[in-house]
């Protein structure tokens, strides 16, 4: 439906009476745009309306009857009454705020007084409704307004509060450090580079003194294609330790490399292999190549 | 159709009669990765396929628009790649409708039946409903409640006018007007709905006690 379709034509689609072209073009149109759906719901509320007030023309109140009918929406059909009811010309009980002084006195005064002035007097009573419904909106945005302050006030406070946690941590963290000083448990990473499989057994060692912490295992990567890498690291046994994601990183001396940290609590004394594992983006994970090395404590 | 019998129109599906978690877990991660949003979506993709439904058939619309989500769901599922969900759906919607008219054709009585049901459920007095509607337009904001008084006070050249001169003032124009009163509208139409079904429910617990 473009936006030169007129209410007639989105009518006529409503009461099955379009042609199927034009009806599916209209279909999926509304289905890619909630706009254009609205639009025709709004419509179908006026449709129905028309119909309670005996407004539509015999043909279509009689397709209208019968589709409502089929699809069981007795339901909206009493509500449109109800709406008609308490708003509409017939009215019998009493209007909400805006129209509720304004109305009766109008109706009065056009009992009274005759043509050009009645719809003068109706014209100002409908005005003053308007003016009052835009008065309500004033006070919709005043209120929304005071809303958003009070959102923006407790948000702040609830900045503050976080703000005031972070430090409290930071300066936790920082007395436990200073205890650690304090107590000479300082420690030290350590970058070991491996080496592939060789033939004659162990050719990785690793000698660990007991400030070193933590271990960072390092895997020649240059020759390894893949965009995702992981690695896993067991015990000679077979036994898994640990998996992580290995990171790419480059430098002059050791060239490409992946790295994986390991905490040097785990690095007992003890013969390991460090499994490095490929993958493609959506691929699944392929075994690369495994690093034995031999833990020796100091 | 029935929700227990459902045919593939493609022929190529088994037949299924309710959307799976796996199914409706595709479907709600391509209508978007937030599940809030994603049920929003959902719920808004459902209310067009009822209403199309409707719209087209009549009959069975809400059977229709479960039946279409079903297969859209396990298309998702089987792993079928849909870029456009709503363009998707509607083409589904399509076949699933050219079904329904095949049945309906074959089962006359049925949809006499369904007529029937609207028979019996149109001279209802509309006190009831007049009494859930003034409880619902309390509940509703002073601004939207203003605004349906307005906007559906009297008839005919009546109502036309004040309209016209509403959406001057408020500066809309007279179709963003509709669009404001539509929406006020459903939020009233939804709570006296609710209002009504709560009222009617013990007449029908009542009514199915055994006499003595």
């Amino acid at each position: 439906m473009s936006k030169a379709s007129t209410d007639d034509q989105l009518t006529r689609y409503l009461l099955g009476e379009l042609p199927e072209g034009e009806s599916a073009a209209l279909e999926e149109e509304y289905f890619g745009d909630d706009a254009c759906f609205e639009r025709l719901l709004a419509l179908e509320d006026e449709l129905i309306d028309d119909y309670v007030r005996g407004a539509l023309p015999a043909t279509r109140h009689a397709q209208l009857d019968r589709r409502l009918r089929e699809t069981g929406q007795w339901r909206r059909v009493q509500f449109a009454r109800a709406l008609s009811q308490r708003f509409g010309a017939n009215s019998q009980t009493p209007r909400t705020a805006a129209t509720r002084v304004v109305i009766p006195l109008l109706r009065r005064r056009a009992e009274v007084f005759v043509g050009a002035l009645a719809a003068a007097l109706l014209l100002f009573a409908v005005a003053a409704g308007s003016f009052s419904l835009r008065n309500a909106a004033l006070r919709g945005e005043l209120a929304r307004a005071e809303e958003l302050q009070r959102s923006l006030v407790k948000r702040s406070e609830e900045l503050q509060r976080s703000l005031d946690a972070e430090q409290a941590q930071k300066e936790a963290a920082l007395r436990q450090l200073n205890q650690a000083h304090a107590e000479g448990k300082t420690s030290k990473p350590a970058r070991f580079l491996l080496l592939g499989t060789v033939r004659g057994g162990v050719a990785n060692r690793i000698h660990l003194s007991p400030e070193v912490d933590p271990v960072v295992l390092l895997a020649p990567g240059e020759e390894i294609p893949y965009p995702l890498y992981r690695g896993t690291l067991r015990t000679a046994a077979g036994e898994s330790m640990l998996q992580a994601r290995l990171q790419s990183s480059s430098s002059a001396t050791e060239g490409t490399t992946l790295a994986i940290e390991v905490p040097s609590r785990l690095l007992t004394p003890g013969q390991y292999v460090l499994t490095v594992e490929g993958r493609a983006q959506r691929g699944k994970w392929e075994g690369v190549r495994d690093y034995p090395f031999e833990v020796i404590r100091k | 159709m029935g929700r227990r019998n459902h045919h593939s129109a493609d022929g190529s599906a088994p037949p299924a009669s309710d959307l799976g978690p796996q199914s409706l877990a595709s479907l709600l991660e391509v209508l978007d990765p937030e599940p809030a949003a994603a049920a929003a979506k959902y719920e808004s993709l459902r209310r067009k396929l009822t209403k199309f439904f409707e719209w087209r058939v009549g009959a069975l619309a809400e059977e229709g628009a479960d039946e279409t989500l079903n297969r859209v769901g396990r298309k998702l599922q089987e792993g079928e790649a849909i870029r456009n969900i709503s363009g998707y759906a509607y083409g589904v919607a399509r076949l699933v409708l050219l079904e329904i008219r095949r049945r309906t054709e074959q089962s006359r009585t049925a949809v006499a039946s369904l007529q029937l049901l609207g028979d019996d459920e149109g001279p209802e007095s509309v006190a009831p409903w007049l009494a859930c509607l003034d409880r619902c337009l309390e509940k509703l904001d002073r601004n939207n409640r203003e605004l349906l008084a307005a906007y559906y006070r009297g008839d005919g050249q009546e109502r036309i006018a004040g309209r016209k001169l509403i959406a001057q003032t408020l500066s809309l124009s007279l179709e963003s007007l509709r669009l404001r009163a539509h929406r006020a509208r459903r939020k009233v139409e939804a709570c006296v709905q609710e209002c009504i079904s709560r009222r009617k429910a013990p007449r029908v617990r009542e009514a199915r006690l055994p006499t003595l």
